[in-house]
């Protein structure tokens, strides 16, 4: 089922969460199995075939879970990483299964000439993201961070709905201890009012703004032939708002269903495009799968903690395996390791400046202008692999971008513009193509409008940040000068994005990170 | 907080009724796609500039409405060129409804007959045929599966939802009220006709050598890129061919007088079909359709019309380049006709004795021999008589070959 459906907004979703006050009013056990039932329900909306496979995985790894805590408490050692291991394994297989055997077989295939597939494989929806957070959970486990095993909790803690299908990536440490949490279980105003102007506003996210920019970048992609410089940077740019909207309006509703219940996701998106270094975009993007990899990949390749060069490799080979886990194709290969290059670049060029002895923190307002110009284009330039269909694509987009296929302006554009422009852009080699004025003006209106919005304004955390919307929200960044509280004002203001969003919700599109 | 919260989310709520209620009011009001008609003001909403967003809801209700003696199928060609208030119509025919559908292929002309003989009886339907909607690869097997004729009321009610409540509805009827004032604004009439007035802005503006160039641009990708035959797998002709067919029967069970018109294409478009070698499969399309119609010729008023070869009509000189001034008398591009040919062609198909121009053949098994012959013989002619529009057409077509 999908947040932006009007089966979910006006019947699963306050069903679910009035039955489930209801329930707490006697019992909060029960209660929380019903959230675990509904979720199951949620998720076998979509295709009741994969339940039992969500129910079994949660299954095996609580089991898992339970058993490698019992070797730990004893100081099992040996037992326990092996128990880790075969757990780890296990997870990784039912995931390269179903998301990685066709490619892997295809790479087989390429070097000994013997291709072969075992067939369609429908991957199941969020299996990246449950198996990731079980993971974590047994990595946790091991390490001794886990204190609760309610087995009703756990199974809530990973089929919870607001994070099922494309996370946040939670952590079993910042999730157990709120649906212990009393509270949780009683209806509580506040929540539902800070709760619901969350998803709302992640609503109008994703069906104005993420779909209304996305007519603007699908035909780039799906047709690239030899595009000219702004044909080809209006699909890369309006791609790269639709997928921010498209994501960060997702997590803002997930955040804001799951505060509905008093319960706190964290948080994933903090305006990732005011980024000043890729380091930072890292830090602000998809923040619980940066916080994934750094805790149970990087640190487990060993970190900083082998020296400069192995530290760079590290870096890389995350990047390279984290670009992996959005998709089997070579074209997400090597978006990840391009972020693992610039990461390398990033941490090269700050070591460079310490030696040299500037303090890399301080910067001029046009060193930081420049910084964020450069941290951006670098970003876009990666979401053209990310998003191309093949390798021969993204390059023919970049080549574009690159002014290789000269500038075009529309035809009908130019008969706007005063003769003499038009005549020194003709002498310049800029050609007047007939056709698609009207489009090319809405696709640049569309970036104009978005790309200030991104860069500048603030985003629902900060807005909702009197109340903290998400765990992890840091709160320290100063005063917001466009800060909510429960007026009428902002009841109206709320009230009109409401209402944008649900009469954008019959073009209903899936969410890209469903993909994932 | 929580009696600041509970103020907040009943304002919040009430707000968001209120306003929802706001954009039912306006959109059931200013009505963009003409579903209601409640009322009919000229400064708000007499135009309706975003009918063709839907077009097809906007035509079926119109059907119903006006329960037609005479109805036009076809394509944009057909929806533009042939107005139901023309006087070639004879009065028999009255009132006359213009179904024709942007994009519709054959199937679609087929299942749009269906789903309209469950609201009107029509006397006559002049069905426009075009041959790009019956090529077909030959190595395919396609098979027609006759449209559904069964009543969807759960698909009228979203339809009509979704023009109450929805942004894209909204911004449609904020449009209309604004183009009520814009002498260029696009519009569907009453009766289904679009007079494409936005060409008209266009003409003025960048003048009908652009607006023939960016046709003949994207015909000469479409048609090197398309199939080039009519004939699929074992010589079986395409199931447009039998969507044809459906389309006879249809009337032939309701005795109703059919009239197929194969388009009048510009002599660009033909040049194009020649360059690109859709020639041959042009011609093996006429001769099936003329065995179609042939077949049935005895138990029922059925003609073939051809206004699709080269003429003086057809061959309508494009100004040059920059001539923002010539206005063109029959054709808007080589895609699209003018209402004038429209009518021309519709009086020498109802009242041929009288036409002052006569124009177009019936077209026979007897005729149709004779008939490729002369229009063979007419491109070799335009041929040598507009060697630089050919010589134009043939740097277009090696453009869209090296893309």
């Amino acid at each position: 089922m999908l947040f932006n459906s009007v089966e979910f907004i006006f019947g699963f979703f306050p069903i679910t969460a009035l039955v489930f006050f209801w329930i707490a009013r006697w019992s909060h056990p029960v209660a929380a199995a019903w959230l675990a039932l509904a979720s199951l329900f949620f998720y076998g909306w979509w295709n009741w075939v994969y339940v039992p496979l969500l129910v079994a995985s949660a299954t095996f790894n609580y089991m898992c879970g339970v058993h490698l805590a019992g070797f730990v408490r004893v100081r099992r050692t040996q037992a326990a990483r092996a128990m880790l291991a075969f757990a780890v394994s296990a997870n990784l297989v039912l995931l390269g299964y179903y998301k990685y055997a066709n490619f892997l077989l295809g790479i087989w295939g390429s070097v000994t000439g013997n291709a072969s597939d075992i067939g369609q494989i429908v991957l199941p929806l969020g299996i990246s993201f449950f198996t990731f957070t079980q993971i974590a959970f047994l990595a946790d486990v091991y390490r001794g961070y886990v204190k609760e095993y309610n087995p009703v909790h756990y199974g809530l803690f990973v089929t919870y709905f607001p994070h099922l299908i494309a996370g946040p990536i939670l952590h079993h440490k910042e999730m157990m201890p709120q649906f212990q949490e009393p509270g949780t279980y009683r209806l509580n105003l506040e929540d539902v009012a800070v709760g619901l102007t969350i998803f709302f506003i992640g609503l109008f996210k994703k069906t104005v703004i993420a779909d209304g920019v996305a007519v603007y970048a699908s035909p780039l992609f799906l047709h690239p032939g030899a595009p000219d410089l702004l044909t080809a940077w209006g699909g890369a740019l309006a791609y790269t708002l639709q997928l921010y909207f498209d994501f960060s309006g997702y997590s803002d509703m997930a955040i804001g269903l799951s505060r509905v219940f008093g319960v706190k996701l964290p948080l994933n998106f903090d305006s990732p495009y005011k980024a000043h270094n890729i380091i930072d975009f890292w830090r602000r993007w998809h923040i619980t799968l940066s916080r994934f990899l750094r805790d149970y990949l990087y640190i487990s390749l060993g970190g900083n903690r082998k020296g400069s060069a192995r530290r760079y490799l590290n870096l890389f080979v995350t990047m390279l395996l984290g670009g992996l886990w959005h998709g089997a194709g070579w074209t997400f290969v090597l978006w990840g390791a391009l972020h693992g290059v610039y990461l390398v670049v990033n941490h090269g060029w700050t070591a460079l400046r310490e030696r040299l002895g500037q303090d890399p923190g301080r910067t001029t307002v046009g060193g930081r202008a420049l910084a964020r110009l450069i941290t951006f284009v670098a970003v876009v330039v990666g979401w053209v692999f990310f998003r191309a269909t093949s390798l021969d694509d993204a390059l023919a987009i970049l080549r574009g971008m690159a002014g290789v296929n000269g500038v075009s302006i529309p035809a009908t554009l130019a008969t706007y513009l005063p003769t003499p422009v038009s005549a020194a852009l003709e002498r310049w080699g800029v050609a007047f193509p007939l056709g698609g004025a009207s489009r090319f003006m809405f696709q640049y209106l569309w970036i104009v409008v978005l790309l200030p919005l991104v860069m500048l304004a603030p985003n629902t955390q900060d807005i909702l940040g009197r109340f903290q919307p998400a765990l992890n929200f840091r709160d320290a960044r100063g005063p917001v000068r466009i800060s909510w509280r429960p007026s009428p004002g902002w009841a109206a203001i709320v009230a009109a994005t409401t209402v944008c969003g649900l009469l954008s919700l019959t073009r209903v599109s899936e969410f890209l990170y469903y993909q994932f | 907080m929580a009696p600041a919260a509970l103020r907040y989310l009943s304002a919040w709520a009430v707000s968001t009724l209120a306003l929802l209620s706001a954009v039912v009011i306006v959109n059931l009001v200013v009505d963009p796609y003409g579903l209601f008609r409640i009322v009919d003001v000229p400064a708000v909403n007499h135009i309706k500039s975003h009918a063709s967003e839907r077009a097809a809801s906007f035509k079926h209700m119109g059907v119903k409405r006006i329960r037609p003696a005479g109805l036009v199928l076809g394509n944009s060609r057909a929806e533009i060129g042939f107005d139901p208030e023309s006087p070639s119509w004879p009065e028999s025919a009255r009132p006359v409804f213009n179904l024709a559908l942007p994009g519709a292929g054959i199937h679609a002309v087929a299942g749009d007959f269906a789903e309209t003989l469950r609201w009107a009886s029509p006397e006559l339907v002049v069905v426009g045929l075009d041959f790009l909607d019956f090529r077909v690869d030959p190595s395919s097997d396609e098979r027609f599966a006759a449209p559904q004729e069964t009543a969807d009321p759960i698909r009228d009610i979203r339809e009509r939802a979704s023009a109450l409540l929805t942004l894209n509805a909204l911004a449609d009827s904020l449009a209309t009220i604004k183009a009520q004032n814009d002498p260029y604004a696009t519009s569907l009439t009453e009766a289904g006709f679009n007079p494409k007035r936005d060409y008209i802005g266009v003409a003025r503006r960048e003048g009908y050598f652009a607006m023939f160039r960016q046709r003949n641009q994207e015909n000469a990708r479409a048609y090197l890129r398309g199939p080039k035959s009519v004939f699929q797998t074992g010589g079986r002709p395409a199931a447009a061919f039998d969507a044809l067919d459906h389309i006879i029967a249809l009337a032939r069970a309701r005795g109703i007088t059919l009239r197929f018109v194969l388009y009048p294409y510009h002599a660009h478009t033909l040049t194009l079909f020649e360059l690109t070698g859709l020639w041959p499969a042009y011609e093996d399309w006429k001769r099936e359709a003329v065995a179609r119609v042939e077949a049935t010729r005895d138990t029922m008023d059925i003609e073939l019309w051809d206004f699709s070869g080269f003429s003086p009509y057809t061959s309508e000189q494009v100004p040059r380049p920059g001539d923002t001034h010539t206005e063109l008398k029959w054709y808007w591009e080589a895609g699209h006709f003018k209402k004038s040919l429209g009518d021309l062609l519709l009086t020498n198909v109802f009242d041929a004795q009288r036409s002052r121009e006569p124009w177009g053949r019936r077209l026979t098994a007897r005729n149709l021999n004779a008939l490729l012959r002369e229009q063979r013989a007419a491109r070799d002619q335009y041929r040598r008589a507009h060697p630089e529009d050919v010589a134009e057409l043939a740097s277009l077509v090696a453009a869209a070959a090296r893309q």
